[in-house]
């Protein structure tokens, strides 16, 4: 995607952002049967700062192309190529299946030891940089460094946060 | 004028046994987390906040600044021998420091990095001392108009400065910020805004989960993604600079302190463009033009010395107005108020003796950072050798726990994630993650202010232009918003006549 398309949608989100912020400090309450000023009004100053928000998105949607508008923006480094587009998504997915759903359903010990352990296993044995080479890969030392990490940062961060920091972890 | 017996009793209780400890294993927690290419001073700050929970408030605000100025420091390493700045904040150190080492005198750019760092928080903590009291005494002058006005130039500028490029994605940033600071509960009727009925919206958004999310998770996955294994330089040649050549370079290094320091000193700005302008403005005075950008040592000292003297700098408004001079610090002020400290006009007045006990805090995590940078050169590079691939799934278990930590809510988890996903996302199109968390800081004073001046002066716009500092301040703002206007026009007509 050339640069100028990523802005032009990201104009699109951020103007439909601002109209509905806009939206929702209309339809906060005016506290009127208190005989209160419209300056008071919950909804005073978010009306403003989505009016701001809606200008800005407006300018760069409408705005003439700029002189890197045809360049490939800062996206195409992470998107551009299979080895870093699946990089992300990966570390995307495995950061928000931890975060989201294993921490606080699966007991932190867990959820912990399958979130390192498998961040590990897949970023150095499955997706593996492209100025790597393959062949130099050692599976079990990698597996066992995944291992051990896990069950040390798993062990190690439950006891300082519950033990030192009296956090109950779930 | 400072007021001497506070400074001593502050140094006094900083060189205790205990505070000593701390100022030590949080500096050099600092110079690692700086260190590491994408674990900034702002996710360290934000991860140690949720660690000094069960501190007392000056053990966690030194263990805090320990951290802030040693991972500021810490970044320079990573910047002279990868070439890749460990922090935002020495990129300028890249243009110079790295030429030096690729000439074999990698040791020799990483003592004069540290001595330039060294001067550069000693130049802002000097100011911090003068100028701290003037400006809360000035400060309690400023009502709800200068107030508006601050919240407001801090996010325009911040915007403008921190994404010179394209400073309409900086306000972008900025507004977002502000417009999330409106979640919750507001002031006046404790209307819960934008929280729909969902009970956790309704105390708003913790700073703390969302710059974790900013800063950590965003940093982590833009870093997983890269695939370039960096080229090294060799570590070798002296390490302490010549006294004759610090003396060539003093009048250098006096000015990039107090450029450093003023540009700390701006609402949003903080050290990578205190480090950029020092760097610009070395380079206009220099005798030796032609060696910037290929290994000049005035260079590199201009930089590290603009960086490291942002540092106080930043903390002044911090200190003074409760309004942060950077990101780092404003995760400083959110623990700073967790900690039941409230910054702000009267701070001299209420607690003069934390104010100088900053001053402590920042003197000795600078005196630590030099010893570091002099004495563990070799064993602190051994930290770049660890695979990302192993320690950002270690960075990552911190940031869900710390943000749980908190308040022990998984929401403060998610609002982690959301911002880190969409801060992932924003940051591939250029749009600068600074002024979003400025907005976030500022939204409840630009709010408060705005609607009470309203209210006090019955619906009139005269006084946010026609009080002084208001007026200062607004002029300030619009001639901002102007200038990239102008220039934006400009640069269209260029490009049409092309």
């Amino acid at each position: 995607m050339t640069n100028r398309l990523l802005d032009r949608l990201s104009g699109v989100f951020f103007l439909f952002l601002g109209g509905l912020v806009i939206y929702g400090a209309l339809q906060m309450p005016r506290f009127e049967e208190r005989g209160t000023s419209i300056y008071e009004t919950p909804g005073f100053t978010p009306g403003f700062l989505g009016c701001a928000l809606a200008i800005c998105g407006l300018i760069l949607i409408v705005r003439p192309a700029r002189r890197d508008a045809e360049g490939m923006s800062f996206w195409n480094e992470v998107m551009g190529s299979s080895i870093t587009r699946r990089r992300a998504l990966a570390a995307f997915a495995m950061t928000l299946g931890y975060g989201a759903f294993l921490f606080g359903s699966v007991p932190f010990l867990i959820a912990t030891f399958i979130f390192v352990f498998g961040f590990i296993c897949v970023f150095e044995l499955v997706l593996i940089p492209s100025d790597r080479p393959r062949d130099a890969i050692q599976v079990p030392r990698v597996l066992a460094v995944a291992t051990g990490l896990a069950v040390f940062v798993s062990y190690l961060t439950r006891y300082v946060f519950q033990n030192l920091f009296l956090v109950q972890l779930p | 004028m400072p007021d001497l017996s506070h400074i001593v009793t502050a140094f006094g209780s900083a060189l205790s046994v205990e505070q000593l400890f701390i100022t030590l294993w949080a500096t050099l927690l600092g110079v690692v987390i700086g260190m590491m290419p994408g674990l900034t001073a702002t996710m360290g700050l934000a991860l140690l906040t949720t660690l000094t929970f069960q501190m007392d408030s000056g053990s966690a605000i030194t263990a805090l600044l320990g951290m802030y100025v040693g991972s500021i420091y810490g970044g320079s390493r990573t910047a002279i021998i990868l070439n890749m700045p460990g922090t935002p904040a020495s990129a300028a150190t890249t243009l110079d420091g790295y030429p030096l080492a690729r000439k074999s005198r990698a040791r020799e750019a990483l003592g004069l990095a540290t001595v330039g760092s060294l001067f550069g928080t000693l130049a802002g903590v000097i100011l911090l001392v003068f100028t701290a009291p003037i400006l809360a005494g000035y400060a309690l002058k400023f009502g709800s108009y200068e107030f508006f006005w601050l919240a407001l130039f801090g996010v325009v500028i911040s915007g403008r400065l921190t994404s010179m490029d394209d400073p309409l994605k900086g306000w972008i940033a900025g507004f977002l910020g502000l417009i999330l600071a409106m979640v919750g509960q507001e002031q006046v009727f404790a209307f819960a805004r934008y929280s729909f009925d969902y009970q956790p919206l309704t105390g708003g958004i913790s700073l703390i989960p969302a710059m974790v999310g900013a800063f950590g998770l965003a940093e982590i996955l833009s870093n997983i993604t890269g695939s370039k294994t960096p080229i090294v330089a060799e570590n070798k040649g002296r390490i302490l600079p010549r006294f004759r050549e610090l003396f060539r370079y003093s009048p250098t290094i006096g000015r990039s302190g107090v450029a450093g320091t003023l540009m700390g000193l701006i609402p949003g700005v903080g050290e990578d463009i205190g480090a950029w302008v020092s760097y610009a403005i070395a380079k206009r005075f220099s005798r030796e033009k032609d060696q910037f950008g290929k290994g000049s040592k005035e260079g590199l000292i201009a930089a590290e010395t603009g960086n490291s003297a942002a540092v106080p700098g930043a903390i002044i408004p911090v200190l003074t107005l409760g309004i942060p001079g950077s990101a780092p610090s404003a995760v400083l002020l959110a623990a700073m108020v967790i900690h039941g400290i409230q910054p702000g006009p009267m701070i001299m007045i209420q607690s003069a003796g934390m104010v100088y006990g900053v001053v402590a805090a920042i003197v000795l995590s600078a005196l630590a950072m030099t010893l570091y940078g002099i004495l563990l050169t070799s064993p602190l590079l051994m930290v770049l050798r660890i695979p990302r691939e192993r320690l950002l799934p270690i960075i990552f278990v911190l940031c869900v726990v710390g943000a749980f930590a908190i308040a022990a809510r998984e929401f403060d988890v998610w609002v982690m994630l959301a911002f880190g996903s969409f801060g992932f996302i924003l940051r591939q199109m250029n749009y600068p993650m600074a002024p979003l968390v400025l907005g976030l800081v500022l939204g409840e004073i630009l709010d408060k202010n705005l609607r009470r001046g309203l209210i006090l002066s019955e619906g009139s716009l005269e006084p946010f232009f026609t009080r002084p500092v208001s007026a200062v301040l607004a002029i300030a703002t619009l001639l901002s918003i102007l200038a990239i206007v102008f220039a934006g026009i400009r640069s269209i007509r260029g490009i049409k006549s092309e």
